[in-house]
C-alpha cells in the first residue's frame, strides 16, 4: 500500500488529509449502516424478518465499501482513527447512565434528550452495534496490517502485538455468545441447579439457567476484622448543617464530626491537640472494663445508712459483680423471673411482707413469684418457693443457687452498711476485647488535669467534649468494620445427589467444575446462612488470558527485543 | 492543611520538605551552568525518594498489608513511581530539566496527598486480599508515573521545540530532543499500561467473576490505553507535527488523571468496585 510508505510523497500533508477524510467516510459510513440495521431489528421486534433485514444493511456495507476499506484499513489513518472512535464511544457509555430504566432516564436527560440519545444507543453504548462495528472493524485492520508485513524474526513482536487483540476480541464474542454470568442464592443445606443470570454486563438478573448438576451449601461463615481501637480526636462539625444529635446526648456529635487524629493505644506519650492548649495522655486502657469492689473491714462499726451487697451474679447470660442496695428503691430488686427463676432482693431488715409470711400469714399475691431474699442485718436468706419458705446463712464467699435452678447463682462478696464506704476500682477483668474503656488524662496548658473514660459507640455518651475547645476524644475501632473473609463450604451433587466434590470458596479463590467457575460472592450480615455464589461459565476466558499475554510480550519485543527493527523515527 | 501537617509522621513531613528542598536546588539550577547545581537537586531528589520509600514500607508494616488501599495512600505511591521514573529519566538522557518538572509535580501530589491524609488505617476487603493486588497496582502506577514524565517532556517540547542547550543537560550531547524523550518513556508507560490491564482483568475474574465488568474506572483505563495507542500509531503518519504528537501525550496523560481522580463526578460511577476509599 503506497500510504505506509515513507515516500515523500507520503509526507504531503494533503495526502495526510486524503487519509483521514477516507477513514472518516468509512468509520461514519459504517455507524450508519449498524445504526439503521439495528432500528430495523428493533423495530421488528427481533422477528427473523427483523434479523434478516438487518443482516441484509449489515451485510451492504463492506459490499459497497470494499475496495475503498481494503485500501484504507490498514492505514495509520485508519488505525488511529479508529482506535479514538473506540475511546470516545466508550467515554460516552461512562458520562451517561448505562441500562438506566426509562423514567429514570427521562427524569435525568428529559423527554426530547432521551429520545435522541436512545436513538444512537447512548443508554447501552456496549451492546449498540455501532460500538461492536468499530471493533469488527479494527480487528480487521490489525489482520490486514499483519498480513501484509513479512513474517520474520524482526517483526515478531509487530505480529504478536497486532494479532493478539484479535484473540482479546474472539474471547469476548465467544464469551457474549456462549456465556453467561449469574448467581446462586443459597441458605445452608439447600441445594439447587438453577442459576439467576445476570443481562448483558449489568448486575441485573434476567433468566434461570439449569446446569447440568447440583450445587449444595454445606456451610456458610463470615467474619469482620479483629478489632483495633486508638484514641481519636475529632472535631465537631460547625458548619451551617451541623445538628445536635436526635438521641439529647448534647451537641458534640451533632452533624458529621471529622476525625483529624488517632493514636495506638500502645503509645503512652502526651499528645497535644492542634490550635489549642490541650493535651492529653492514655493513662490505661481496659479491654474488658468492670470495678473491682473493696469495702473496709470496719463494717461493723458503721451505721446502716446505705445498707448493701456486692454479689457475684451468675445467669444464663453470663458473670458480673452487681450491687443491691436496700435503701434504694430499684436498686433492691432483680425482677428477673424468666432467667433466674424468680426475684432477688436485698434488705438490711426484714420487709413486712417477710415478717407476715414468717408468723405464717403468706401474702397470696406476694408469695404469686419465687423469691430469694437477702436479710443485711441477720446476715439470712430466705427462700420463698412455692409459698414455702425456708432459710440459711448469708456466709461470704459461698455460692447459693437459685430457687429450681442447678448451675446459676450468686456468690456474695461483700455485705455493707454504708455504700460510702464503698471502694470501686476501675479494673479489667481479662484480656479479651469484651468492653473496651480508655482512661485518659486531659489539661489545659498549666491547669490541673481531669480525668476521662471513653468508651466505644460515641453516640452514647463515651466521648469526652473538651472544654472551650471544638474538639473530643473517642475510643473507637474502624478496622473491624470491614469484613475479613466469607467462606462458603459447598458440594457439587450429581443425578443421584451423590457428593462429586466438596471444597470451600472464598473470594478470589474461585471452584471450576465442568466448565462453570462459582465464587463467593454476595453475603448477608443479618442472615448468617445465607450465602451468594457467583457462576460465571466464560468459554472464551483462557483466549483473552491468551491473547493478553501475548500483547504484553509483543509490546515488549517490539519495544525492547533484540531482533526489532530500529525505528527510522527515534 | 497546617492541622494535617500537624498530625502526620516525622517521616511524611522530612520526605516533604525534602522534595521541597530538591525543587528548590532545581530551580537554582534552571538558572545556573555549573555542573554543582545539576547534581545537587538531583542528589536531593534521590534521597526524597528514598524518604518516600521508607515512608511506604513503613506503612506496609503499620497496616500489614500492602499500602495502595486508601487515596492517600495511593498519591504517595504515585509521588513514588513518578520519582523513580523521573530520576531514571534525568540520568539516562542527562536532563535536569525533567527533575525540575517531576519535583513540582511530586511536591503538588504530596501536597494533595496531605488533604486526604488518612487519620485510620483502613484493613482491606476480602476481594483486596490476594497477592494479584500488587502487581496490578504496582504496573499501573509504573505506567501513570511514566507517562506523568512522558507529558512533562511533552511540555518542554512545546516549550522548548528545537531542544535545549547543553548547559541544563548534565552529558557531553549538545541539543536534547524531547520528542524522541517522550516517545521513549511513552513506550515503557504503554508497556506497563497494558500490563496492568491483564493483571486487572485477571485479578477481577477471579475477585468479581468479570474480567471485564465495564466498571467506569475500567473503561476509562481502556480509554488512556487507546490514547497511547494511537499516538503510537501516529507516529506513523510522516506529516504528522511532532508538536500535535506531543499534544497526544498530554491528552493522554489528562485522560490519566481523569481515570485516577476523576471517576467520582461520572454518572456511572454509583456501581463502580474502584472509586477510592477515605478521603
Amino acid at each position: 500500500m503506497a500510504e505506509t510508505n515513507t515516500s515523500s510523497s507520503s509526507k504531503n500533508p494533503d495526502y495526510q488529509t486524503r487519509g483521514f477524510k477516507r477513514a472518516t467516510y468509512l468509520l461514519a459510513a459504517m455507524v450508519t449502516f449498524t445504526l439503521l440495521a439495528q432500528t430495523v431489528y428493533e423495530w421488528f421486534g427481533g422477528s427473523w424478518v427483523g434479523a434478516l433485514a438487518s443482516v441484509a444493511i449489515l451485510a451492504a456495507y463492506p459490499a459497497l465499501f470494499f475496495k475503498s476499506l481494503k485500501r484504507t484499513v490498514d492505514t495509520p489513518y485508519f488505525a488511529t482513527l479508529s482506535l479514538l472512535c473506540i475511546a470516545v464511544g466508550t467515554a460516552v457509555g461512562t458520562f451517561i447512565s448505562q441500562n438506566a430504566p426509562a423514567d429514570v432516564f427521562i427524569q435525568r436527560y428529559g423527554e426530547s434528550a432521551s429520545k435522541a440519545l436512545w436513538f444512537f444507543h447512548f443508554d447501552d453504548v456496549f451492546h449498540s452495534w455501532w460500538y461492536v462495528g468499530f471493533f469488527a472493524l479494527l480487528a480487521g485492520s490489525l489482520l490486514k496490517t499483519s498480513w501484509k508485513k513479512k513474517f520474520n524474526r524482526e517483526n515478531l513482536g509487530f505480529h504478536l502485538a497486532h494479532l493478539s487483540p484479535i484473540l482479546i476480541l474472539l474471547g469476548f464474542w465467544v464469551d457474549y455468545f456462549y456465556g453467561f454470568r449469574g448467581i446462586i442464592k443459597l441458605e445452608t443445606g439447600q441445594s439447587t441447579n438453577i442459576a439467576r443470570v445476570y443481562r448483558g454486563n449489568t448486575n441485573y438478573v434476567g433468566d434461570s439457567t439449569a446446569l447440568p448438576f447440583r450445587i449444595r451449601l454445606d456451610h456458610f461463615e463470615f467474619e469482620k476484622h479483629d478489632p483495633d481501637y486508638r484514641i481519636q480526636v475529632w472535631k465537631n462539625d460547625t458548619g451551617p448543617h451541623a445538628q445536635p444529635a436526635a438521641d439529647g446526648h448534647g451537641q458534640q456529635m451533632g452533624g458529621t464530626p471529622e476525625i483529624v487524629a488517632s493514636m495506638p493505644l500502645k503509645e503512652a506519650r502526651i499528645r497535644h491537640i492542634y490550635g489549642t492548649d490541650v493535651y492529653f495522655r492514655l493513662n490505661e486502657f481496659f479491654p474488658n472494663f468492670t470495678f473491682e469492689y473493696t469495702y473496709p473491714e470496719v463494717n461493723d462499726t458503721v451505721e446502716a445508712k446505705d445498707p448493701g451487697v456486692l454479689l457475684n451474679l451468675k445467669t444464663p447470660f453470663g458473670q458480673a459483680d452487681v450491687n443491691l442496695f436496700s435503701n434504694r428503691p430499684g436498686r433492691n430488686t432483680i425482677a428477673d423471673e424468666q432467667h433466674m427463676g424468680g426475684w432477688l432482693e436485698f434488705y438490711w431488715e426484714a420487709p413486712e411482707n417477710l415478717n407476715r409470711a414468717l408468723k405464717g400469714q403468706v401474702d397470696a399475691e406476694w408469695a404469686e413469684v419465687n423469691r430469694t431474699i437477702l436479710i443485711g442485718a441477720e446476715e439470712q436468706i430466705y427462700y420463698l418457693v412455692d409459698g414455702q419458705l425456708s432459710n440459711e446463712p448469708l456466709q461470704a464467699g459461698k455460692f447459693y443457687t437459685f430457687p429450681n435452678r442447678k448451675e446459676i447463682g450468686f456468690t456474695m462478696k461483700y455485705l455493707y452498711p454504708d455504700a460510702a464506704y464503698l471502694l470501686s476500682t476501675p479494673t479489667s477483668d481479662g484480656d479479651e476485647l469484651l468492653n473496651p474503656v480508655a482512661k485518659v488524662e486531659v489539661w489545659h496548658k498549666g491547669g490541673t488535669s481531669q480525668e476521662a473514660f471513653l468508651y466505644p459507640g460515641g453516640r452514647r455518651g463515651g466521648v469526652f467534649q473538651v472544654d472551650g475547645t471544638e474538639y473530643f476524644l473517642a475510643l473507637e475501632s474502624f478496622k473491624d468494620m470491614e469484613t475479613k473473609y466469607y467462606r462458603s463450604e459447598v458440594s457439587v451433587l450429581d443425578d443421584n445427589e451423590e457428593v462429586v466434590k466438596s471444597r470451600p470458596i472464598v473470594v478470589n479463590e474461585p471452584m471450576l467444575h465442568r466448565g462453570y467457575r462459582f465464587y463467593q460472592s454476595d453475603y448477608n450480615p443479618e442472615n448468617p446462612s445465607y450465602s451468594g455464589i457467583g457462576i460465571s461459565h466464560e468459554p472464551g476466558l483462557y483466549i483473552i488470558y491468551f491473547g493478553f499475554t501475548v500483547l504484553v510480550i509483543g509490546c515488549a519485543l517490539m519495544f525492547y527485543g533484540r531482533y526489532r527493527k530500529v525505528e527510522g523515527l527515534v | 492543611m497546617l492541622e494535617s501537617l500537624y498530625y502526620t509522621s516525622t517521616l511524611f513531613k522530612v520526605t516533604l520538605l525534602l522534595y521541597a528542598l530538591a525543587l528548590v536546588g532545581y530551580i537554582i539550577g534552571v538558572f545556573r551552568k555549573e555542573k554543582f547545581w545539576g547534581n545537587i537537586p538531583y542528589a536531593l531528589f534521590t534521597i526524597a525518594f528514598l524518604a518516600c520509600t521508607a515512608l511506604i514500607a513503613g506503612r506496609w508494616i503499620e497496616a500489614g498489608r500492602p499500602p495502595f488501599k486508601s487515596f492517600y495512600e495511593s498519591l504517595v505511591f504515585a509521588a513514588w513511581t513518578t520519582s523513580l521514573i523521573s530520576l531514571v529519566v534525568e540520568y539516562r538522557f542527562k536532563v535536569r530539566l525533567v527533575g525540575f518538572m517531576s519535583s513540582i509535580g511530586v511536591a503538588m501530589i504530596f501536597l494533595f496527598a496531605l488533604t486526604k491524609r488518612d487519620v485510620e488505617i483502613i484493613a482491606l476487603p476480602p476481594a483486596l486480599q490476594t497477592w494479584m493486588f500488587i502487581p496490578h497496582v504496582i504496573s499501573y502506577f509504573l505506567a501513570y508515573g511514566a507517562l506523568f514524565v512522558a507529558g512533562l517532556t511533552a511540555i518542554l517540547y512545546l516549550v522548548l521545540p528545537g531542544g535545549i542547550a547543553s548547559h541544563h543537560s548534565l552529558g557531553q550531547q549538545s541539543r536534547i530532543d524531547f520528542s524522541s524523550t517522550t516517545y521513549q518513556i511513552t513506550r515503557f508507560g504503554f508497556l506497563f499500561l497494558t500490563a496492568g490491564l491483564l493483571l486487572g482483568a485477571w485479578w477481577g475474574q477471579n475477585a468479581w467473576s468479570n474480567y471485564w465488568g465495564w466498571d467506569p474506572k475500567e473503561n476509562w483505563a481502556l480509554i488512556t490505553w487507546l490514547i497511547f495507542a494511537a499516538y503510537l500509531h501516529f507516529r506513523n503518519i510522516p506529516s504528522w507535527s511532532e508538536k500535535r504528537l506531543a499534544w497526544v501525550v498530554i491528552i493522554g496523560v489528562a485522560a490519566i488523571v481523569f481515570t485516577y481522580l476523576g471517576m467520582d463526578y461520572l454518572p456511572t460511577a454509583e456501581d463502580s468496585l474502584h472509586v477510592y476509599s477515605g478521603g
